[in-house]
């Protein structure tokens, strides 16, 4: 129930962040908008129009997208998007060259699961002809990770310029406020493109506890570690139940026979799971909400082969185990459906 | 003669080259074995008591020789229900989930010293079947006859391990001989077991003979599903098919009516990916099943020579 009411405490700061972040915006920026009828739009590049050039743009677009994976072979993938931004004459509809705009990201606090916030790496947005390269440390884990940079860029001819953003590995909400001035270097109200990180896969919680089980919360409650697909859940639940039948047919007296805890899951909307709180692995694959740790410490080595057999039969792969020479209580069963 | 300036160059060149050598071999992740390093025939014996109307069906299992590991499961695919289930001694018996498989497992364990150190790993197992023996004792009665059924076996390896939680993750996508389900891990084979399949004629790579599968090959396996006096090729859900250990699905979404044996009847010819299929080197035979539009179960069996295998 604490849990509950502690997730219930974020989403709603959660939503008052998001709010608070446009409110901030309107207010902020509205005294200083042009007074002229010019203003930034954005598009996804793929949508065509046969109506006015002006059609199908607008101020604020969602865009939902899969995470980057690099720092695993599994599932390995760029995963990028390209968007239309152009300055528009908002009372005539045409596109106007020469206007100067610029693309903030910043990332949506607490989302995608993840309660800590520090330098939580946004995507790369690039302009046409910049390299994925130029990318790679604003979306992966690795020795200088950057994270993220603004870019800016000027409407051609037709009054459009397009980007090409490359999401990260970690899932989760980036705004991109789009700020600028017009040829006369008069300011524009802004635009924002919000792109929502996650996996096309929709997870689902396994419960704290059930008959048998206990999902353990990560440490200090930095993340929502819980989450992966409907079957995967299904069958960790089913695990307790199937081993503790079987012990029970073996004789071992109920009280005997010993809760599982589940560690590590996925989060919300999949994506890199940095259990260590710096946006990096080690965990590689609890990212598509197939993975799951289950501790063995509490596991007497009599049982281990039992619980080793439910577990293929419920569809997961041979376990792997993973140790922990400093910390012999976070020894792990790492399961894979 | 090598001046000393030379030899200088030599032993930096040399040291480079070890120095090198030895950071590759510091990344390079070891794999264990996987799980199925055994080599086991299975034996059923089958009788029907027509009192109860139900078949017994008792198995012992063979480890060759040659195995490496010992077995410490054995499952069997059936079609249900089952009763009066036997086990021997320190096996337990369990169903997979979402298929008809029964699986026996050599769950009790040796007994480690007290004072040996717990490595969360899974101890070996106290009854397993060692190379060169053979085990009874497995067994259940059905109402069921018997037909060709595929059986899987496990042998006994500690679980892979890794010092820390990346290199856990990394070792299954290093060793994707060790990941896998059981069935996609498990040595197998084909013994007698309960069926309710209507048996069907099938023809793999029909005109053929013998029925050449090369495993290497990318291209696709035709299988015709061939009409008979008692039944009719034409009536099975192309759709509900699957061919092969790999259960491959119809390649092409869809079926075609021929006459491939010549005997003036429309037969049924499917498409089967070749590695879908999931055949291996050595296998002897393959089979097919699916469903008739009626809602029929059906199998058919047809025997195969494996090439491309080194």
């Amino acid at each position: 129930m604490a849990i509950h009411l502690l997730t219930f405490e974020r989403q709603t700061m959660l939503l008052c962040t998001r709010l608070c972040t446009i409110m901030f915006l309107v207010m902020g920026l509205a005294p200083i908008a042009s007074a002229e009828d010019y203003g930034i739009v954005v598009k996804p590049s793929m949508r065509r129009s046969s109506g006015p050039p002006g059609s199908l743009f607008t101020t604020s677009a969602d865009f939902t997208m899969p995470p980057s994976v690099t720092s695993s072979s599994l599932g390995a993938r760029i995963s990028r998007d390209s968007l239309t931004v152009a300055c528009i004459d908002r009372l005539t509809g045409a596109l106007i060259p020469g206007c100067t705009i610029t693309i903030t990201p910043e990332p949506e606090f607490g989302s995608g699961g993840h309660w800590h916030d520090g330098e939580r790496p946004a995507g790369c947005m690039l302009k046409a002809g910049e390299q994925v390269d130029l990318c790679l440390q604003m979306i992966a884990p690795g020795r200088s990770l950057v994270r993220t940079r603004a870019v800016t860029a000027v409407t051609g001819a037709d009054g459009t310029f397009d980007v090409t953003y490359v999401a990260p590995e970690v899932s989760g909400g980036v705004f991109h406020f789009l700020t600028g001035t017009d040829p006369q270097g008069r300011p524009l109200p802004f635009a924002v493109a919000f792109f929502d990180i996650r996996i096309p896969e929709q997870l689902v919680a396994l419960p704290d506890a059930g008959p048998g089980f206990v999902m353990v919360p990560s440490p200090g409650g930095v993340h929502q570690n819980s989450f992966a697909q409907p079957a995967v859940v299904d069958h960790l639940m089913a695990i307790p139940d199937e081993f503790t039948s079987a012990l029970l047919e073996r004789g071992v007296p109920a009280g005997q026979i010993p809760t599982l805890f589940y560690t590590s899951l996925n989060l919300p909307r999949g994506g890199l799971f940095d259990i260590n709180l710096n946006w990096r692995p080690p965990h590689t694959s609890h990212r598509f909400g197939n993975d799951a740790d289950l501790g063995v410490s509490n596991i007497p080595e009599a049982f281990r082969r039992t619980l080793a057999r439910v577990i293929l039969h419920e569809g997961f792969h041979f376990p792997v185990l993973a140790e922990s020479p400093a910390n012999p209580n976070a020894r792990h069963w790492h399961l894979r459906k | 003669m090598i001046r000393p300036t030379h030899r200088f160059i030599l032993g930096m060149t040399l040291g480079f080259f070890c120095a090198v050598m030895s950071v590759n071999a510091s990344a390079q992740v070891v794999c264990p074995d996987p799980p199925n390093r055994v080599s086991v025939t299975v034996d059923a014996d089958v009788t029907f008591d027509p009192a109860t109307q139900l078949y017994t069906y008792r198995y012992t299992a063979r480890s060759d020789p040659g195995s490496r590991q010992d077995v410490d499961g054995f499952a069997l695919d059936f079609a249900p229900p089952l009763s009066d289930i036997l086990k021997p001694q320190g096996w337990s018996v369990g169903f997979f989930k979402d298929r008809n498989t029964i699986d026996w497992g050599a769950t009790e364990s040796v007994e480690e010293p007290p004072d040996a150190p717990d490595t969360g790993n899974i101890p070996p197992p106290k009854f397993p079947i060692k190379p060169g023996e053979a085990m009874s004792g497995f067994g259940f009665k059905s109402p069921h006859p018997p037909g060709p059924v595929n059986f899987y076996v496990t042998g006994y390896t500690p679980l892979p391990s890794a010092p820390s939680e990346e290199e856990a993750e990394l070792l299954l996508e290093e060793c994707p001989q060790i990941a896998g389900d059981f069935f996609a891990l498990a040595a197998r084979g084909v013994t007698e077991g309960p069926v309710s399949f209507v048996r069907v004629e099938i023809d793999i790579k029909p005109g053929s003979a013998p029925n050449v599968i090369n495993l290497r090959a990318k291209g696709v396996i035709p299988v015709a599903i061939l009409t008979t006096p008692t039944f009719d090729a034409t009536t099975v859900d192309a759709f509900s098919v699957w061919f092969g250990p790999g259960e491959a699905r119809e390649i092409h979404q869809t079926s075609h009516h021929e006459d491939v044996d010549g005997d003036g009847d429309q037969d049924l010819v499917l498409h089967f990916d070749t590695q879908k299929a999931g055949i291996r080197c050595g296998d002897t035979t393959a089979s097919l099943t699916g469903k008739t539009s009626s809602g029929q179960n059906i199998q058919g069996t047809d025997a195969i020579v494996t090439v491309g295998c080194k």
